[in-house]
């Protein structure tokens, strides 16, 4: 029997930075001075490329980590979750993933981030899957700067989402999805209830055009629902 | 291959522990008292000191050690009864032949003993050459002829994984009793009349006791490199593995411990004691000076105090078994390596967190920033650390020179002068402290050099490995060697670092480390006495040394 999920954009959608700003976190936190420099400028780079070129900026934010120790990214990523993630998601948003699983939907949260971040923010918020990527790591512990394959995000492939529903069992037509990207139209177009979260010009247009509910949560304050 | 079950191994025996007031001895005392009930008793030889007799010491250690927290709560006020159940005492001092034992006693002792533990031993880098030899050589010999009186005839003597010497690479469970690590043939014997020889004549030359002291250090260390041993401690526990192995009269095995630090479970995660190998690296990391004199991928070598105390259970049965092998090594490098990288990296960033917490403004706004690296220098060779050391010293002297009156114009000396002024003695002081600390810190990296710098070594645990499946599936929680499996991260973080800020830190910075409340055991423990020829005790004359 196939049930409901709801799927929860963790980047742009439940908080407001992109996944290229953990990797210039932990570049910013290199143990070398020399290091931080080099692969902070790479990171920010990667972020300005960010809208025209998604794949390739994350494949640049995430290059810059190549040589980092598994223990420093993955100590980061608990502390990144911690104090810059979990509290910049507002608590009408936590209320939204707390009522989609009281209601009984399969709750999973989408990152593009690497998964010693979104399991994190995952567990905290109780979400029963998690969907991130995996970064590479050499036989010594350290990051190659890749990602395993298949890298996700930042756009939801639809192929990738059907197969995903099938494997878990879920009824996409049963089913809710937030985003707040162009990048997350295809997974919005794919389900019953989409709801667009802070959304950027493009998923603005297309909200509008479908009529989908646009929440605009004040980030840091109380929120406001708006449609 | 035969099942090996500890407690049965050591039902009903009689076993005498050296070095129990130590680290290690009071770790496995109490893991044998926690773990094997069934033990029939075990004697602890202990020195007396004036004022304080040898069974006063073990009252007071039993007391309110956190060594033995775990009994003290388990057994509750039922303690000193277990306590006086299971363990007795005896005077004597492995400085001595026979241990200093009392005649009177040591027939009777002996008569009932099933095995020798000797654990007692100087753990310093760079001893008198007289104390390496009274206490790491001797006392093996004195142990190993006590021993030898024994109804079991059996040793095990507690070495160091770093009798291996100057030496790179793999290092197998094995000795060669004659062959010292550079490959240097001797006789074992005659180097013990030799290095006694060498103190005598050097001691005779030198009428200033510390100037005596340090030509004997000198000239006991460049004796050790001679064969390949990178100092007194390794010197003087290696010839005593020679002496004692050289010996056909007792069954022996000889256990060799890597680095022993915090414990992971028993008496309670994180406890130590004293200043251990990783003490420096750590203290050094969160302070000013961030670049490492350790070689970031040679093998860290440590290895749990429980976990040690483990292994020698395992191997005292196998022993009593007569199925242990000749050499065990407990260490961690060979199957699950942990690295000077990744301990300094690791300890950084916990550092990091704590700073970015810290009221004080200084950790939150500079040393949160400041990660420590490794930096591929010799600490002899390292103009770093002499250099920080020297600009603590300046800013100590510099607020220490601060007078309101004179340095501040007179409208804010009236103002702020008082305040300024203490504050400038109280940040001198603690200037002082860190410099000092620095100092220390500075020597005894130059004496771990050979272990964190200039060698990477791998020891091998084939033996302690294939204990542990031989062992009982009931006793694995109690006694299985679970050092393969340990997570150097979860440890690190969880129990070492934190088990040295509250254990061993202090003594870096001269503070106390304070003893549990005290617990009223409620009874005397028996101390070996010579009985008359009726079989009564006898009074026994406090054995007791001058200090």
């Amino acid at each position: 029997m196939l049930r409901k999920a709801a799927f929860f954009r963790l980047e742009r959608g439940l908080h407001a930075n992109d996944a290229w700003k953990f990797a210039n976190y932990v570049a910013r936190n290199a143990a070398s001075i020399r290091v931080r420099a080099t692969a902070a400028g790479s990171t920010w780079v990667a972020g300005l490329l960010r809208h025209g070129a998604g794949r390739e900026a994350a494949v640049l934010a995430y290059a810059a980590l190549a040589g980092f120790t598994r223990d420093r990214i993955e100590l980061l990523s608990e502390d990144y979750a911690r104090d810059e993630v979990l509290p910049g998601i507002p608590s009408e948003l936590v209320e939204l993933v707390r009522l989609a699983h009281a209601d009984g939907y399969l709750t999973v949260l989408l990152s593009e981030a690497p998964r010693s971040v979104a399991a994190l923010v995952g567990d905290a918020m109780g979400f029963d899957r998690v969907v991130a990527n995996d970064l590479e790591y050499d036989q010594e512990g350290h990051a190659t700067g890749q990602f395993k394959a298949p890298l996700q995000g930042p756009s939801i492939d639809g192929r990738w989402l059907r197969a995903y529903a099938a494997e878990q069992q879920v009824d996409l037509a049963a089913s809710r999805a937030y985003g707040g990207q162009r990048f997350d139209i295809a997974l919005l177009s794919a389900v019953a209830d989409p709801c667009a979260i802070d959304p950027d010009a493009e998923l603005t247009r297309v909200a509008r055009d479908l009529a989908w509910p646009i929440v605009r949560p004040l980030r840091g304050v109380s929120a406001r629902r708006s449609a | 291959m035969s099942v090996l079950s500890v407690r049965e191994a050591l039902r009903g025996k009689h076993i005498l522990v050296t070095g129990f007031t130590g680290f290690l001895g009071k770790v496995f005392v109490a893991l044998l008292l926690e773990e094997v009930p069934e033990i029939g008793r075990i004697t602890l030889l202990v020195r007396g000191k004036r004022a304080h007799p040898a069974r006063k010491r073990v009252q007071h250690l039993l007391e309110r050690s956190p060594g033995v927290r775990n009994l003290r709560e388990k057994h509750g006020a039922a303690f000193g009864a277990f306590a006086a159940s299971k363990i007795d005492v005896v005077a004597g001092d492995v400085r001595d032949p026979l241990c200093g034992i009392d005649p009177r006693v040591l027939e009777s002792l002996t008569s009932s003993l099933d095995a020798v533990v000797h654990v007692a031993g100087l753990t310093d880098f760079a001893p008198d050459p007289n104390d390496a030899i009274a206490v790491n050589v001797r006392g093996a010999l004195h142990a190993a002829d006590l021993a030898a009186r024994t109804r079991g005839r059996k040793l095990l003597h507690v070495s160091t994984c770093f009798v291996a010497g100057n030496v790179d690479g793999p290092v197998a469970e094995t000795l060669e009793v004659g062959l010292s690590p550079n490959g240097t043939r001797f006789s074992p014997r005659d180097e013990l009349g030799s290095i006694e020889s060498v103190c005598a004549a050097t001691s005779k030359r030198h009428t200033d006791p510390a100037d005596g002291r340090r030509a004997r250090i000198e000239a006991g260390t460049l004796r050790a490199q001679a064969f390949g041993w990178p100092n007194l401690y390794t010197y003087s526990k290696g010839l005593a593995e020679h002496l004692v192995a050289a010996r056909g009269d007792v069954d022996l095995c000889i256990v060799r411990p890597s680095i022993v630090e915090c414990a992971e479970a028993t008496p309670f995660e994180g406890w130590n004691e004293g200043i251990n190998t990783s003490g420096p690296l750590v203290w050094l990391v969160g302070t000013l000076h961030r670049r490492m004199p350790f070689a970031e991928h040679h093998c860290f070598d440590v290895v749990p105090v429980d976990a040690v105390a483990k292994g020698m259970a395992l191997s005292l049965a196998q022993l009593l078994r007569a199925e242990a092998p000749p050499v065990v090594q407990l260490a961690s490098g060979d199957v699950n390596p942990f690295t000077f990288g990744r301990a300094v990296d690791l300890t950084s960033l916990l550092r990091r967190r704590q700073f970015g917490r810290s009221s004080d403004p200084f950790e939150r706004l500079v040393l949160y920033h400041l990660d420590s690296v490794t930096h591929e220098v010799a600490a002899a060779e390292d103009p770093w650390l002499p250099a920080a050391r020297k600009a603590t010293r300046l800013v100590r002297d510099a607020l220490s020179a601060f007078k309101p009156q004179h340095h501040l114009p007179a409208s804010i000396e009236a103002r702020w002068g008082s305040q300024l002024g203490k504050w400038a003695n109280s940040q001198a002081r603690a200037w002082g402290n860190a410099a000092r600390s620095m100092g220390q810190v500075e020597e005894m990296l130059r004496l771990y050099q050979p272990f964190v710098f200039d060698h990477d070594i791998r020891l091998a645990t084939d033996h302690i490995r294939h204990a542990t499946r031989s062992l009982v599936e009931e006793e694995r929680a109690a006694f299985a060697w679970t050092v393969p499996q340990l997570d150097w991260r979860s440890y690190w973080l969880n129990v070492q670092v934190p088990g040295l800020d509250r254990w061993c830190l202090p003594l870096l910075r001269g503070e106390r480390v304070p003893e549990d409340p005290p617990m009223d055991l409620g009874c005397e423990l028996a101390e070996y006495e010579p009985r008359d020829d009726a079989g009564r005790p006898a009074r026994l004359a406090e054995h007791v040394e001058a200090e």
